[in-house]
């Protein structure tokens, strides 16, 4: 049986030849066949939605490299026009946002995809309303999204992604934004959506608790997949992948990492993002004395766009001095934590609070002031590096009589996720504003 | 109405051919049979017009089984153009009445849906009429399927 999708020798640049040139897809071969229920898992940033955009039809046209094979054609020689009517009917994407149109009805939103392609209005509304039943919907046929909860709008997401009866469903991360109940209907629908239709459903998730059904997962990180491994159809899956993979996906830092990574956030309040980044990459240089006192200096004070880190000069040299005293005591990053609750230019404790308050941000469930304690001081625990990712999310796990937090498996991982991926390289997009 | 379906053709599969001159509904069509795996047991052509059809039924190496054919479309008249539904009848009329051709089974697909266009198509001996707006993915899938179920 030929594969209903084959990638070969895939390589896939952003920005090729820019300074900001990312290679997102490494040397990429993949083989998804028809009726295979599959994952593409990782941490934010390892590739998989490039991925996803590719076997959509979308930029499939800048492959630097290699062929994209949908059922023996290859996709990348489309013409535009081709690549339009192959993602009206050969693909259906569920999003995280549910991506609806405000201003019109559930109806409408779901016909949308037939209406393009030149369908009547008594056969687009007698296929939606038939989807909608389906989906247990019908009876919100003519409300408008912003009247929905978010279950309800990620099932007419769902409906819209079949109207057009695609081969291939893909969902791209989508639980994003449900609570369990609502989070494991849409799990059930797209196993019903593969066992009963035979469809072939791609998804793709950072969060192992959403793996438990599919058939085969593929482990990515840094644009390449490391690792692809058939479910044998139980639970245990997730739970085994986050044990023997999580560290893989999810390392733990040398110390003077993670050390540059605190301080970075900590030193530079209130900075953008990038100017945070680029800070830290001079810290941890610093650190491992790769450069000198002198160069770093001149780094922290040369302005941002020639390439430095644009502090005042004051400030450049207040946080220049007191890097070049901590590396000449050797202090040890719990030193560190103890001197900067000190200063009053460096509150931790809020800093932490902070941190705390965007980790819970999307969670829904009710956390009484003692889970806040608790939660503070494996925080810092962990931002210290006292405790790795694992005990991290045990602890997050645990039933609070056993003076853990009592999360669900499914809150702890997201939660840990998220802390790991400010912890991690490239925090572009999850760091949180000024911490 | 009953439609055979020949087995003998050197690749083993139904030959259909789509005539149409819309780029788009040719795209659709092709799709629909790429990605609902169709290709497997149906070979489809496609023509742009009534000339290039002809040129393909002629030739009994690439003769169609079934022919999907539109009826809107532009046909050479002396010295001019005419975009009509006379050139789809014209080919149905031209197939329908060569002996040559008396097995191939055609189904017209077009964008008309009134009754005269029909009882027209019915007259001339078309063995389906299919309205495109009607016809979402599935259905044509459904259809085409049929095709080979009623061996």
């Amino acid at each position: 049986m030929n594969p209903i999708i084959k990638l070969e020798n895939v390589n896939f640049y952003y920005d090729k030849g820019k300074p900001s040139e990312v290679w997102a897809l490494k040397n990429t071969d993949l083989e998804i066949y028809k009726g295979d229920y599959v994952a593409f898992f990782g941490p934010s940033g390892c590739g998989k939605t490039t991925l996803l955009y590719l076997i959509s039809g979308i930029e499939v046209g800048k492959l630097e490299t290699g062929r994209a094979l949908i059922n023996g054609r290859d996709i990348t020689q489309l013409s535009k026009k081709e690549l339009a009517i192959f993602r009206q009917i050969g693909i259906g994407i569920i999003f995280q946002q549910f991506n609806l149109i405000p201003s019109i009805s559930v109806l409408d939103n779901v016909s949308l995809p037939m209406a393009f392609l030149g369908i009547s209005l008594s056969r687009r509304t007698e296929e939606t309303l038939r989807l909608l039943e389906r989906l247990d919907i019908k009876h919100l046929a003519n409300r408008f999204p912003h009247e929905l909860s978010g279950g309800q709008q990620q099932r007419v997401g769902i409906a819209r992604a079949l109207a057009n009866n695609p081969p291939i469903i893909i969902a791209d991360e989508p639980l994003g934004n449900l609570d369990s109940e609502n989070a494991n209907k849409v799990l059930e629908f797209l196993k019903e959506l593969n066992e009963k239709d035979g469809r072939t459903v791609i998804m793709v998730t950072h969060e192992a608790w959403s793996l438990k059904d599919v058939k085969k997962i593929f482990y990515m990180k840094d644009g390449e997949i490391i690792q692809t491994e058939e479910s044998r159809g139980s639970q245990a899956v997730a739970k085994s992948l986050s044990s023997k993979l999580y560290k893989e996906l999810f390392p733990e830092l040398p110390a003077s990492e993670v050390m540059a990574k605190s301080l970075s956030h900590l030193f530079l309040r209130g900075y953008s993002v990038d100017e945070i980044k680029r800070f830290e990459f001079f810290l941890s240089q610093r650190f491992s004395n790769k450069i000198d006192a002198d160069i770093f200096m001149k780094v922290l004070d040369r302005p941002y766009k020639e390439g430095g880190v644009g502090l005042w000069k004051t400030k450049a040299l207040k946080v220049a001095k007191w890097t070049e005293e901590l590396i000449a005591s050797k202090k040890q990053i719990e030193d560190i934590y103890k001197e900067l609750e000190a200063r009053p230019e460096t509150p931790i404790y809020e800093e932490i609070r902070r941190i705390r308050d965007w980790l819970l941000e999307e969670y829904k469930g009710k956390i009484s002031e003692l889970q806040k304690i608790r939660l503070d001081e494996i925080l810092s625990e962990r931002i210290r590096n006292i405790i790795t990712a694992d005990n991290f999310i045990s602890i997050l796990n645990l039933p609070k009589n056993q003076f853990g937090i009592g999360l669900s498996f499914r809150s702890a991982h997201r939660i840990s996720e998220k802390l790991e991926s400010i912890l991690e390289k490239d925090n572009s997009e999850l760091t949180p504003k000024g911490a | 109405m009953s439609i055979s379906v020949f087995v003998d053709t050197p690749t083993n599969k139904t030959k259909i051919l789509l005539v149409d001159d819309n780029e788009i509904i040719r795209i659709f069509f092709r799709d629909v049979f790429w990605l609902h795996g169709l290709d497997d047991n149906f070979d489809l052509k496609l023509a742009s017009g009534v000339e290039e059809a002809q040129k393909i039924i002629q030739d009994p190496s690439t003769r169609p089984d079934i022919i999907f054919l539109d009826l809107v479309m532009p046909m050479k008249k002396g010295e001019t153009t005419v975009t009509s539904s006379e050139a789809g009848f014209f080919l149905l009329k031209e197939i329908k009445e060569n002996p040559a051709y008396k097995n191939i089974k055609v189904i017209i697909f077009s964008s008309y849906s009134d009754k005269g266009s029909m009882d027209q198509a019915k007259k001339a001996g078309a063995d389906m009429f299919l309205t495109k707006e009607e016809h979402l993915p599935q259905d044509l899938v459904r259809v085409v399927e049929g095709l080979t179920k009623k061996t």
